[in-house]
């Protein structure tokens, strides 16, 4: 409980101590954390991978963009209605999520995401296509003493912490207890009442109603979307993904981690060479696998002594497991 | 008539998006894992081509080679990074080959460039006229050097000692281990063969027009997913009609339907995944696991 509140005070305090630049970065990551709470709802508690989270980003992106572009609305109630209608794809993507499941949906999640951008250039009138539209930026109310880009990162900080909190909630609830139920083993699961259908689509709906919010604030904070931005084309949704595995699954600290990770390393190696960067990352990803593959947050002594150890030595069985089915094996340590 | 040349070119990217579709199928029968890096290890191999011709070898050896090197690369692949992460979880065996996907993605910018290269021809140019529809050599050529590699996969399996030995620890890797089938190298020799298919399925892309650059089969990739995802994923000859039928539905909708435009063919797929697995989860031709709970 300590920890948290020094976290969420040093959160509070930064942008006071960082020039604008910095500030933008931080509200990119807080933003990026959002994301993968979201997806961390999904894939953390009921183990379904999803790889086109980032197509729900989009949609609450640019919903608030085309909002605010064509009505009057003001900007909360923009990025309200893109979260709606985040939550209403994710509630027709839940839906064949009933009947595939483990790698197939992986794959299926792929193909949804990887569309995402052709969906936008389908309507360039609307979105701007490839050139992509410009949005109002959330700027400093006269009343307040801080300057624009401090307000955009405390309404970032203020909703990952809103959010976290309700995911929290959940986790804590007996909805909560369900849906991990769900993902360790779904027959066994159901045997105990465990109303199956309803929550897998119900996860899916609020998993992919936090991502589009993450998606609404940042139109309003960077102020400019297109179908080529990387975070709704299929590199955000391997960008969500590896966050959520490297950071862990738990509920603030891993996708926050994550995304610091994420964001940071490219753009701090990205001086000498982007490429450079990407590879570090990929290579960090498999190596944070191989070792500690419940994430930075899930890393104790024992998990890390138990993986190197079965790197070391030869498998004797492996589990003869069905890859169609829902599986999210607890690793043997 | 356009309809039949729109199939034929289609066709033509059928085949391809089925070799790459066969090479995840080959990788998830042999390790169980769909291997979503397996369109940057072709990539990596079409760059590998491209290098060997811009220093003078003949692009037939090139492609020779590098086949050789990908399967290497694929089997050690395998046996440095998939191995250790036998046991774990479905996510993190996943992640990994996303892992994997990006370091593949990585080193093909940084080694080759960003520049788009065309790769010398391996088929002479010009073509054919049928009335108004036109193929070119190099479709045909594709086309005939996929069904080769198919064959030559399919009797491989079918038999040879190591072929049979592969298929074995692919149904039962425990009794194949009691009967001394070396389980290990098949998984090796499951992830180089994959490979080596993916650098055909890139080379032969590159013969259809397209220049080699970073990120160039991930497109294929997502179709080839599709196609193995709808054909099942266990079943070699689903992953070859899924990838021929993908390919002839992308070219046809991003014909007719108007406003469509190059990948934009992937919300056709999209909808046709889902309506084939919401009716049939395991794929048209995948086997139903029966698992015990």
């Amino acid at each position: 409980m300590l920890s948290y509140a020094c976290l969420v005070l040093t959160l509070g305090i930064l942008p006071l101590f960082f020039e604008p630049f910095r500030v933008s970065q931080f509200t990119q990551i807080l933003i990026i954390a959002l994301a993968v709470t979201g997806l961390n709802l999904l894939t953390g508690f009921t183990g379904q991978i999803s790889v086109g989270h980032a197509a729900f980003f989009g949609f609450g992106a640019y919903a608030t963009a085309v909002l605010m572009a064509n009505t009057d609305l003001a900007i909360p109630l923009s990025i309200a209605a893109g979260t709606a209608i985040g939550a209403a794809i994710g509630m027709l993507v839940g839906l064949p999520s009933l009947r595939i499941k483990g790698t197939a949906l992986a794959i299926v999640t792929l193909v949804f995401g990887a569309s995402f951008p052709s969906l936008v250039n389908l309507f360039p009138e609307v979105t701007g296509g490839t050139q992509g539209m410009r949005v109002r930026k959330i700027s400093a109310p006269d009343w307040l003493p801080l300057a624009s880009d401090q307000v955009r990162y405390y309404v970032a900080l203020v909703v990952l912490l809103v959010i976290a909190l309700l995911v929290s909630a959940i986790s804590r609830s007996r909805t909560g207890r369900e849906l991990k139920a769900l993902g360790d083993n779904e027959t066994a699961a159901v045997t105990y009442g465990v109303n199956a259908p309803l929550l897998r689509v119900a996860v899916f709906t609020i998993s992919a109603a936090i991502t589009a919010l993450a998606g609404g604030l940042f139109v309003v904070t960077t102020g400019f979307i297109s179908s080529t931005t990387s975070y709704v084309t299929i590199l955000g949704s391997i960008v969500f993904l590896t966050a959520l595995v490297i950071g862990g699954r738990t509920i603030l600290l891993g996708p926050l981690l994550g995304s610091v990770l994420v964001e940071l390393l490219p753009t701090q190696l990205g001086h000498h060479s982007p490429e450079l960067a990407h590879l570090g990352y990929g290579l960090i990803l498999i190596v944070i696998l191989l070792i500690a593959p419940g994430g930075l947050t899930g890393l104790d002594m024992a998990n890390m002594k138990s993986a190197l150890k079965s790197i070391a030595s030869r498998p004797v069985f492996f589990p003869l497991s069905s890859s169609t089915s829902p599986s999210i094996k607890k690793d043997p340590s | 008539m356009l309809v039949i040349q729109l199939l034929v070119d289609g066709f033509g990217k059928g085949v391809i998006y089925a070799s790459l579709a066969l090479a995840i199928v080959v990788c998830h029968r042999s390790t169980g894992l769909i291997n979503f890096a397996q369109g940057e290890f072709a990539t990596l191999s079409a760059m590998l081509t491209v290098v060997l011709t811009a220093s003078g070898i003949p692009v037939w050896i090139s492609l020779a080679l590098s086949v050789a090197a990908s399967f290497g690369a694929g089997a050690l692949v395998q046996k440095a990074v998939v191995r250790p992460a036998l046991g774990r979880a479905h996510v993190v065996q996943i992640a990994i080959t996303i892992g994997l996907f990006i370091c593949a993605n990585a080193l093909g910018n940084l080694l080759f460039g960003p520049t788009p290269r065309p790769v010398d021809g391996l088929f002479p140019l010009g073509g054919i006229t049928a009335g108004e529809i036109r193929i070119s050599w190099s479709l045909i050529g594709v086309v005939i050097l996929q069904a080769l590699v198919i064959t030559a996969l399919t009797l491989f399996f079918s038999r040879t000692k190591t072929g049979l030995g592969f298929r074995a620890v692919a149904l039962a890797p425990v009794a194949s281990r009691f009967v001394g089938i070396p389980v290990e190298r098949m998984h090796m020799l499951g992830w180089g063969i994959a490979s080596a298919l993916g650098a055909v399925a890139g080379v032969s892309l590159t013969n259809l027009g397209v220049y080699v650059e970073p990120s160039m089969m991930t497109p294929v990739l997502v179709f080839s997913l599709a196609a193995v995802t709808v054909g099942g994923f266990d079943s070699a000859v689903g992953a070859i009609v899924g990838g021929v039928v993908m390919g002839v539905v992308e070219t046809l909708a991003t014909s007719y339907v108007p406003g469509l435009s190059g990948d934009a063919g992937m919300l056709v797929s999209l909808i046709i995944i889902v309506a084939i697995l919401i009716v049939r989860p395991q794929g048209i031709f995948g086997r139903n696991r029966v698992s015990r709970v």
